[in-house]
């Protein structure tokens, strides 16, 4: 049997890359399986299942921020860092805070989700690249972008989570 | 022989054509394709290591971090005033080493130390990578931009390692070889691990869903908006119109599935080395254009490591050459 599987491994070309595949779609994720946070799942840096744009949901969103006047507040320019990563902080946060309580995030009231966005926007203004930029501002509101479809139209709706001072 | 005979003996057109399109025929480059491709990697490693991770702490520890290891140090400004110098002297040597090494071995001693020298001044730069990666992750969200530059410095200091303590090399490969032959290899397997994760994440039903890409579509355009708070200049108008024609959109989106999951196949040979870079180039042009993504360093390994124009160049010219003073006759 050992002598076949030798036979048959010996003559399996790209070896490295068949070790990665397996590695990376079948060990890591089963030794990661449990992490609390969904999105470490599958992730042990820098080997990861590459999950993006895995499952289209019906539903998404994304967030923006703005200063105490709602008036938009450029995230590059002010923080030095994008979007997107805004999001996954704030959606790790929020999972967080949905596993404290023990319901799903998408459930958590407005009220639930404030402290979740205000930590975010602390984060922010502290780890900014342009403290200079983020002093012309007398404060960050982070909201929030729904997207959904309705009657096959694609649907948005903004509404504001938290802000600080 | 006679002619018929010949063509008798011959195998069959979809043979042939098989194994044109996908018979492995080692790539053995040569020397100034490997420097090519330390170019290509030392210019991505240096974009992502050549000055202070934004970050100075670990609030949510990932990876290496979680389990202790602190890469904190990679924000402070007075480490790298010092360390980004060496990891560029670093990758410099990593870059030029290889071409003088033939001055230098003489014996098959001091070759053995060449390897270990590569595999040396490779370190840094690659620890550093990583450290840079996971401290990055560690910020409470999961950022994918810069695992493939890791697994590429990684395939290149693996590969001479292996070469240093004399483990043989498949197809006969010298340590340049080999490098760029691993580093092909990870590059396509994050593509087929990402099919991978596609089709068990949504259970098989990827295709049927791809139309609600449109809501990605529209998020997208959202966030490049709130980035620099000017207008997107892309392909918004797809984000209604994939609901509007879904089977477009299975075929449009749904086409990057079957592209990623037989990447593998483009490890056989140049010929599909080269269709398949530029397919895979081609998609994340497209997805750059729609989604705002930029993909900078997939492109830069797609080009070098599978499109490789220079090696493509210098054959169409040295066939021209070998070909003229034939075809005036």
């Amino acid at each position: 049997m050992w002598k076949k599987f030798n036979q048959w491994s010996g003559n399996v070309k790209f070896k490295l890359h068949w070790f990665f595949v397996v590695l990376t779609a079948l060990i890591v994720p089963v030794l990661t399986r449990h992490h609390p946070v969904k999105a470490q799942r599958g992730e042990w840096y820098p080997f990861s299942n590459f999950p993006m744009y895995s499952n289209f949901e019906e539903t998404a969103y994304y967030v923006y921020i703005t200063d105490l006047d709602d008036k938009p507040v450029g995230i590059q320019p002010t923080f030095g860092t994008w979007p997107t990563k805004v999001k996954k902080a704030y959606d790790a946060k929020l999972k967080d805070t949905a596993k404290a309580l023990k319901k799903p995030s998408k459930k958590l009231t407005l009220d639930e989700c404030r402290p979740v966005a205000e930590a975010v926007l602390r984060q922010l203004r502290n780890d900014s690249k342009f403290p200079d930029e983020v002093k012309k501002n007398a404060g960050f509101r982070l909201h929030i972008m729904d997207i959904w479809l309705e009657n096959g139209r694609i649907k948005q709706e903004p509404r504001l989570v938290g802000e600080i001072k | 022989m006679t002619a018929s005979a010949a063509t008798a003996l011959a195998p069959p057109l979809w043979r042939r054509v098989i194994r044109f399109c996908f018979g492995f025929e080692p790539m053995r480059h040569a020397w100034w394709e490997t420097f090519l491709f330390r170019i290509a990697i030392a210019y991505i490693a240096w974009d992502t290591i050549g000055g202070p991770s934004r970050f100075h702490s670990q609030p949510a520890p990932h990876g290496l971090a979680a389990w202790g290891v602190d890469f904190s140090w990679l924000g402070s400004e007075d480490i790298a005033r010092w360390f980004v110098p060496v990891l560029g002297v670093c990758l410099v040597l990593y870059i030029a080493f290889p071409l003088v090494r033939p001055l230098l071995e003489r014996e098959n001693k001091r070759a053995r130390c060449s390897e270990w020298f590569t595999a040396v001044v490779l370190l840094p730069p690659l620890l550093a990578s990583f450290g840079h990666g996971t401290l990055g992750n560690s910020q409470g969200g999961i950022d994918h931009t810069t695992q493939l530059v890791t697994l590429a410095l990684f395939a290149q200091w693996l590969a001479h390692v292996w070469t240093a303590v004399r483990l043989k090399a498949p197809s006969s490969y010298n340590s340049q070889q080999l490098a760029a032959d691993w580093t092909r290899q990870l590059v396509a397997a994050t593509y087929v691990v990402s099919a991978i994760s596609k089709l068990i994440e949504s259970k098989g039903g990827w295709w049927h869903e791809a139309p609600y890409f449109g809501l990605q579509i529209a998020k997208s355009t959202g966030q490049a908006y709130y980035e620099w708070l000017t207008p997107p200049d892309n392909a918004a108008w797809l984000a209604q119109f994939f609901f509007d024609h879904p089977i477009v959109a299975q075929l449009f989106i749904g086409a990057g599935l079957p592209l990623e999951f037989f990447a593998f196949l483009a490890l056989r040979n140049r010929r599909i080395a080269l269709f398949y870079g530029m397919a895979l180039y081609s998609f994340h042009v497209g997805v750059s254009e729609i989604m705002h993504l930029g993909f900078l360093y997939h492109k830069i390994l797609l080009l070098a490591f599978f499109v490789n124009p220079a090696w493509w160049t210098a054959k169409s010219v040295f066939i021209f050459k070998h070909r003229t003073p034939n075809s005036t006759h």
